[in-house]
Formats: C-alpha cells, sequence, structure tokens
C-alpha cells in the first residue's frame, strides 16, 4: 500500500493550495462580516472588554491607522489573516446566527446591504474552492478502495468540510439579510449583474437601496485587497518591521489574486460553480493580475532570502 | 525613509511604485447571471456526500492503526 503514497501527496499538494485559497477569502468575508455584525461574546466574559482588546480592529481595518502606543493592535488590523485566527480562536458557532439579528450594527441601510453582498459573495466564492477541494478528494478516493488516507490528508479534509459548513451558514444567514434582491429581481439573486447593468445604465429600476450601492464585483473586492495588503506590507518592509507580518501578508496577496483567475469548477466537469470567478475578467485584466502575482512572488522571494540572512 | 539596505537593484520602491501605480480592472461585463439561490442549493446538497467522505476516510485511517500497536 505505501506505493500508493505517490498520488496520496499529489491529491495533498492540491488540497493544500485549495485550503490555502479557500482560507484567505474566508478571511476577508470574516472581516467583512464582521463589519456588519459585531463579533459575539466568547463564552465567557464581557463582550465589549473582549472587542476592544483585540476584535476591533477588522473594522477600522480599511481606515488610516493612527500610530499608537500598541504594536500589535496596528498589526493586527493590517494583516488580517491575524483578525481571523483571533476570530478562529473565539470560534464563533453556528448558534450565534441567532443573536445577530439583535445586534446588528446601526450601519445605514445601503452600507448594510453593500457589505452584506460583498460578504456574501466572498463566502460563495469560499464555498466554490472547498466545494472543489471535497469533489475532487471524492472522486479521487472513490476511483479506487486500494487507497491509504494519511493523518493529512484526513486532517484537510477534515478542517475543508468543516469550513465549507461554517462558510455556509455565514452565506445562509447573509442571504436571508437581503430580500429586497428576491422581490425587485425577476431573474432573483442576480446581484452582481443586475447591480452592474443598474450602474452601468444608469436605468436602476431598483429601490433606492441598491442605487446608493456600489456594483459588487467579486474580483474587483479580491484584487484591491489583495494590493492593498501587499501595498501595507511593503511599507512594513522598507522599515526593516515586522518581516515576519510582511511575509504572511505577501502570501496572502498571491493566494487571493490567484483564487481569482482560477476556473473554479466549471473545466472540470464536476459542477457549475463556475460563475464565481474569471467571467468577468477581459485578457488585459488577467495579465494585470498575472504582473502583480509575479511581483509580488519576486518580492516575497527577496524577502524570504533576507529574512534567512538576517 | 527608505533605509537603503536593500538589494542593489532597489527593488522594493520599484514594488512600492507598482502598487501605487495600480489600474482598476476593466471587468467588463458578459452578463454572467450569477444565481446565488441556485448555488447556495447545490452546496447545501454536498453536506451529506461531504460528511460520508469525511467518515470514510477516518474510517479507513483507524482501521489502518491497530495492526502497528
Amino acid at each position: 500500500k505505501d506505493n500508493e503514497n505517490g498520488s496520496d501527496a499529489e491529491i495533498i499538494a492540491f488540497l493544500e493550495s485549495l485550503a490555502a485559497k479557500a482560507f484567505v477569502i474566508y478571511s476577508f468575508a470574516e472581516v467583512k462580516f464582521s463589519q456588519i455584525i459585531p463579533l459575539p461574546p466568547s463564552s465567557v466574559g464581557d463582550p465589549f472588554s473582549k472587542r476592544s482588546s483585540n476584535g476591533s480592529c477588522a473594522i477600522e481595518e480599511e481606515d488610516e491607522e493612527p500610530e499608537t502606543d500598541s504594536n500589535t493592535e496596528r498589526i493586527r488590523g493590517v494583516f488580517p489573516e491575524s483578525e481571523s485566527i483571533m476570530t478562529k480562536m473565539r470560534k464563533r458557532s453556528s448558534s450565534d446566527n441567532i443573536t445577530f439579528d439583535g445586534v446588528m450594527k446601526d450601519l445605514p441601510p445601503w452600507e448594510v446591504q453593500q457589505l452584506c453582498t460583498e460578504a456574501l459573495v466572498l463566502y460563495m466564492k469560499a464555498l466554490s474552492i472547498l466545494a472543489k477541494a471535497m469533489q475532487t478528494t471524492s472522486s479521487w478516493w472513490y476511483r479506487s478502495q486500494e487507497k491509504n488516507c494519511s493523518l493529512k490528508l484526513n486532517v484537510l479534509v477534515q478542517w475543508s468540510r468543516d469550513k465549507f459548513n461554517e462558510c455556509l451558514e455565514r452565506a445562509e444567514f447573509l442571504r436571508l439579510k437581503l430580500p429586497p434582491m428576491d422581490q425587485h429581481s425577476a431573474d432573483e439573486s442576480t446581484i452582481k449583474a443586475s447591480q452592474v447593468n443598474d450602474s452601468k445604465y444608469g436605468a436602476s429600476k431598483r429601490s433606492s437601496c441598491s442605487e446608493l450601492s456600489e456594483p459588487v464585483f467579486l474580483e474587483k473586492l479580491i484584487y484591491d485587497r489583495a494590493l492593498e495588503i501587499s501595498k501595507t506590507a511593503a511599507k512594513y518592509e522598507i522599515q526593516g518591521e515586522y518581516l515576519n507580518n510582511c511575509e504572511l501578508a505577501y502570501a496572502t496577496s498571491l493566494w487571493m489574486l490567484e483564487s481569482i483567475l482560477d476556473k473554479d469548477m466549471d473545466s472540470d466537469n464536476i459542477g457549475d460553480f463556475g460563475s464565481w470567478a474569471t467571467e468577468a475578467l477581459d485578457d488585459a485584466d488577467k495579465q494585470m493580475i498575472k504582473k502583480y502575482i509575479d511581483s509580488i512572488a519576486n518580492r516575497l522571494r527577496i524577502l524570504r532570502r533576507k529574512m534567512n540572512h538576517s | 525613509p527608505s533605509k537603503l539596505n536593500e538589494s542593489p537593484s532597489g527593488d522594493l520602491l520599484d514594488f512600492m511604485k507598482l502598487l501605487d501605480d495600480r489600474k482598476e480592472l476593466k471587468l467588463k461585463n458578459k452578463g454572467t447571471k450569477v444565481d446565488i439561490s441556485n448555488s447556495l442549493l447545490k452546496f447545501q446538497g454536498m453536506r451529506t456526500t461531504n460528511n460520508n467522505l469525511s467518515t470514510d476516510l477516518s474510517m479507513s485511517m483507524s482501521l489502518e492503526r491497530p495492526s502497528a500497536s
């Protein structure tokens, strides 16, 4: 059975890259989500002290952070993955959904809708990546019964399943937060398409909510965010600060950008979740994204070399 | 405030410039329909098969362990 390990290693490598992509998109979704819904209290303790100690930065993440005494605060605010690790540690469970309505933040409706839509498309993207992970593993596993399941593969699959369920819960919740989509659009829930059409042709027949909203493009969301993360990291790198976080940030940007170039499902004939990516990008867009992938990857290589020599 | 202990080419500055000069994506809308409800249904339908796969993988592991000890 040990000679099966070759194919095992192959699928593990593939799953790892999907898991990394799913994780960075999920983390971004969580940031958006926490802008709508304050993080629920962790199992014990005062929610507000918890939030101000480590959760609040997610809210301000787009803002220019003033220089504070606390470097950790700054770093967490800047790098979403540290935030998401904190988030994970707080272990929000599905039952938290029940309390969400009571604690919705006091934002204007259009902004809530905007954030809900953004979070939703991000969770959907994460779901499509995780779906691919599960389905690829499934077809690999059931192709022949003569396979070993290594601990690593098992851990990856369990993780993917858990994350899948978590994203699904969030997406279901957000979907319900967007009732106008159902009622006003015959072609229900064509969020991206319809909103874009509205803004492009200026002939909005939709509620004032969506008139005010920016059109939501998954690709644009991820692209802007990924470049922002790298930019911030470069600022720190040039000061020679927080190099470990810079490394993580560049890697995060890379996974994010690569995820929008991936042709999710459709090429694999596994299912058609494919509309979550690529369709909106033309060749020039793709070339530009590749250019950034190359230079960020190059930057990451140089940084790693620098870190190893110091 | 650039410390120029950077590699000879000064590429970190180039890198920052590249990021500062970034262009927006054009994002032609090919009219792709994004049917969230439909996708959600499909994802919901995957839950069972995901669970089955996880169970099968875990089982195959636990079946192999005993002989080792």
